[in-house]
Formats: C-alpha cells, sequence, structure tokens
C-alpha cells in the first residue's frame, strides 16, 4: 500500500529530475549574455506571477499602515490640542504678571481654582493656604477687579467668598470727589450701590475702586463699572446700578492680597 | 572477458554510433533559407528518439544527458547545459509514445513527435534570439518538419517501421 502510494518515484523521473537539475546549474552557471537573457525573463516572470501576491501584501500593508497612521493623526491632535491649552494658559500667566507688576505696592500671591465649593455657588476653593502665608479675610481679586475674600483658609487650600454673594459688602470711593459708599450685590453680576448722595458728579460707565477704609482690602482695587443712574424724587440717594467687573464665570487663575 | 565485452557492447556500439554521429553533424548539408537561416537536422535528437523508442528510458536519459552536455561543448560553449536540458526533456516527453504504441494512430504519434521537436527547437532558438518573429516560428517548423521527415525515412530503411 505504501508502496502504491510511491509508484511516481521510479527510475525514470529520479533520473529525469536529476539530469534536468544537473543541465539547469550547468546552464545558469555559464556566465554569458544568453544565460543573462534568461535569467532576466525568468525574473521577469517569476514578478509577473508573484504580483498579485505583493499587491495582497502591500494593500495589507497600507491598510495596517494606514491604522497606524489614524492613531498617530488622533495622538498628534490631541497634543495639538494640549499645546493650544498651553498658549492660552501661557498668555494668561503672561498678563496675570503685567497685572501683578501693574501693583507694585501691593504683594499679590498667585492661586489657581481648584474648584467650586459645592456647599455654596458663593464661594471658591483655592490652591493656596496656610503654609503659602494665606490668612483669613484676605482680598482676592482677578485680573479684571476684586472678586471676593478668603473666610476659611486651610494648610493646603483656602475658602474664598465671592463678590456675588449676599452677604458680602465693600466699602468703595465713587465719583471725584471719592465718597465712599458701600458695594452690595443683587443677583448675577450686578449690585448696587448704597447711599449715593445726588449731588455726586457719577456718570455710567465710571470704575469704583475700593476705598481702603477697611482693614481686608486696600484702597484702589477695581470693584465694579457703573451700569445705571436713577435719581428718584422720593428718596434721598441714587439708584445706582453696578456690574462687577471680575470675571465670575471663568475664573481660573487669581490673585491674594497679602 | 568474453562476457565482460557483451555486457558493455551496447555502451560502446552506442558511443562509437553517437561519436561517429557529432562528426558526420559537421559535415551534413544545410538547407538555405535565407543569409543568417540555415535548416539543420539533429542527428543526435533523431538517434536518441530511436533510442528511446527502442531502450529503457532511465538508460537513455542518461545517456541524453552526456551527449547535450558534449554537443554544447561542441557547439555553443556559451550555453552549456542547454542541449543537455532541452534533449533530456525531448526524450521524457518522447518516450510517451511507447506507452500509448498501440493506441494512437501513427498520423498522431508523428504529429506528437513534430510538436516534441518543434518546442525543442523553439526553446533552443528563443535563447539565441532576441525576439521571436512570425518567420522565424515558421523557420523553427520548417527544422522540426525536417527532422521528424528524416526520421520517417530512418525509420523506415534501419528499422522498418517498427520504432514508433
Amino acid at each position: 500500500m505504501k508502496l502504491n502510494k510511491l509508484y511516481f518515484l521510479n527510475k525514470d523521473i529520479i533520473l529525469l529530475v536529476v539530469a534536468l537539475f544537473f543541465s539547469l546549474n550547468l546552464f545558469f552557471s555559464n556566465d554569458s549574455e544568453y544565460v543573462e537573457k534568461v535569467e532576466r525573463k525568468i525574473i521577469d516572470f517569476i514578478s509577473y506571477v508573484v504580483y498579485p501576491k505583493s499587491w495582497y501584501e502591500n494593500i495589507l500593508v497600507i491598510a495596517s499602515e494606514n491604522d497606524l497612521l489614524k492613531q498617530k493623526i488622533i495622538q498628534l491632535k490631541l497634543l495639538n490640542s494640549k499645546s493650544d491649552n498651553y498658549r492660552v494658559e501661557n498668555i494668561k500667566l503672561k498678563e496675570m504678571l503685567t497685572f501683578k507688576e501693574s501693583y507694585p505696592r501691593l504683594s499679590l500671591k498667585p492661586a489657581n481654582k481648584v474648584n467650586h465649593n459645592y456647599s455654596s455657588i458663593y464661594a471658591i476653593i483655592l490652591n493656596v493656604g496656610g503654609n503659602d502665608g494665606i490668612e483669613k479675610n484676605q482680598a482676592v481679586l482677578d485680573m479684571e477687579g476684586l472678586i471676593g475674600k478668603t473666610i476659611a483658609v486651610g494648610n493646603n487650600a483656602s475658602k474664598v467668598q465671592l463678590i456675588t454673594d449676599r452677604n458680602f459688602a465693600v466699602s468703595v470711593k465713587v465719583g471725584k470727589e471719592m465718597f465712599l459708599s458701600i458695594f452690595k450685590p443683587t443677583h448675577g453680576k450686578l449690585g448696587y450701590l448704597d447711599r449715593v448722595i445726588k449731588s455726586i458728579e457719577i456718570n455710567v460707565g465710571d470704575i469704583i475702586y475700593t476705598s481702603g477704609v477697611s482693614k481686608i482690602y486696600p484702597s484702589d482695587l477695581p470693584v465694579a463699572k457703573i451700569k445705571s443712574i436713577e435719581d428718584n424724587p422720593d428718596k434721598l440717594f441714587l439708584d445706582v446700578v453696578v456690574e462687577i467687573l471680575a470675571d465670575i464665570d471663568n475664573l481660573n487663575y487669581v490673585f491674594i492680597v497679602q | 572477458m568474453f562476457l565482460l565485452f557483451s555486457k558493455y557492447n551496447n555502451i560502446i556500439k552506442t558511443v562509437t554510433i553517437s561519436f561517429i554521429l557529432i562528426v558526420a553533424q559537421s559535415y551534413l548539408p544545410t538547407i538555405k533559407i535565407s543569409n543568417s537561416l540555415l535548416l539543420y537536422s539533429d542527428l543526435l535528437l533523431l538517434y536518441l528518439t530511436f533510442l528511446v523508442l527502442n531502450e529503457k528510458l532511465y538508460v537513455i536519459i542518461i545517456f541524453a544527458f552526456f551527449i547535450g552536455v558534449f554537443q554544447d561543448l561542441i557547439i555553443q560553449n556559451d550555453t552549456v547545459g542547454l542541449n543537455a536540458f532541452l534533449k533530456v526533456l525531448a526524450i521524457y516527453f518522447i518516450s510517451y509514445l511507447n506507452k500509448v504504441k498501440s493506441l494512437w494512430s501513427i498520423t498522431f504519434k508523428l504529429i506528437y513527435l513534430l510538436s516534441i521537436y518543434f518546442f525543442h527547437y523553439f526553446i533552443y532558438h528563443s535563447i539565441f534570439i532576441n525576439q521571436m518573429t512570425l518567420g522565424l516560428t515558421i523557420f523553427i517548423f520548417l527544422e522540426s518538419i525536417l527532422n521528424v521527415f528524416l526520421f520517417i525515412i530512418v525509420d523506415k530503411v534501419i528499422h522498418r517501421s517498427s520504432s514508433i
């Protein structure tokens, strides 16, 4: 049975294969133009036969390269957005540096908002605390203006009462006469000035600065901008509505006045 | 001594005939088709055809290989091995005629032989020719016909039409 399977391995076939092998070996061992021509033709033929296989392999390679490039594109996009964030942060930090230099008499400690204080929408947490020399009742401002004061200080974080808190009030000076008034918030970014006498000369768009009367807030920190002035004959004082200057909704980097 | 001689008698006879044929091949007349095309008859191929149709194949394969190499060395030593390859291959396919001796008609057998000769010469010439044209193909066909014709004549004269 086993021999039947190997019926084709007879003497004739073996000798044929051996003879063909040796004759081809002899032929291709010649160094002549005819042999080179045959070799070229064989190479062409093999490349022609193998072409579909190599084409298919190329397709597979291209497909895997494509996947790889897609991944790289995503990685580069992420890197690009990260770089963009760094660029924006850099611009903001440069602005902060300029802002700090514009108040040479104040000792400003830069801080970063960690997150909102979830117990109140009128308070935020900063990433600096007692270890950084922060104390309770220190003014906090951003590059636009006053945003509040520290009300609780931990070792590494502090809680800030925002200017929008209903219980917040700050002494400000109004008009050219530097008349003292009290700023109190109402809702959103709006607030009003308490006890502004009618004889004072103020205009819509005037900036209101801290008076410096309080020990907490140094003088001349921008607080708000006059939005409207109403002179009600039935009242003794003017109704002055102001808009808070600080960008309360997009707080990120702030300064603590030490 | 006699036994030893009788054992190698066939080999000596075959080698001697081959040698004579190689010498005769050089002096054989040719048919001139054009200035560059001359029709030759390959006596060694004819002799190998007779041998393979009458002797054992494996012996003739070895013999064809050495005859081919010898022919290459004499005719075209740039391509040693080419004639050996083509002759061995042709001989193997011609040997198929032994298997179908009683099945195929004589005409069909001659057509088969002609086609083998044609492919033998076609491959041989295509090595030396840069581009195969219709004229050259016809020339190769004529060369094959000449050889088949010679085979028929020799077969009738020597073997009395018993080889094929």
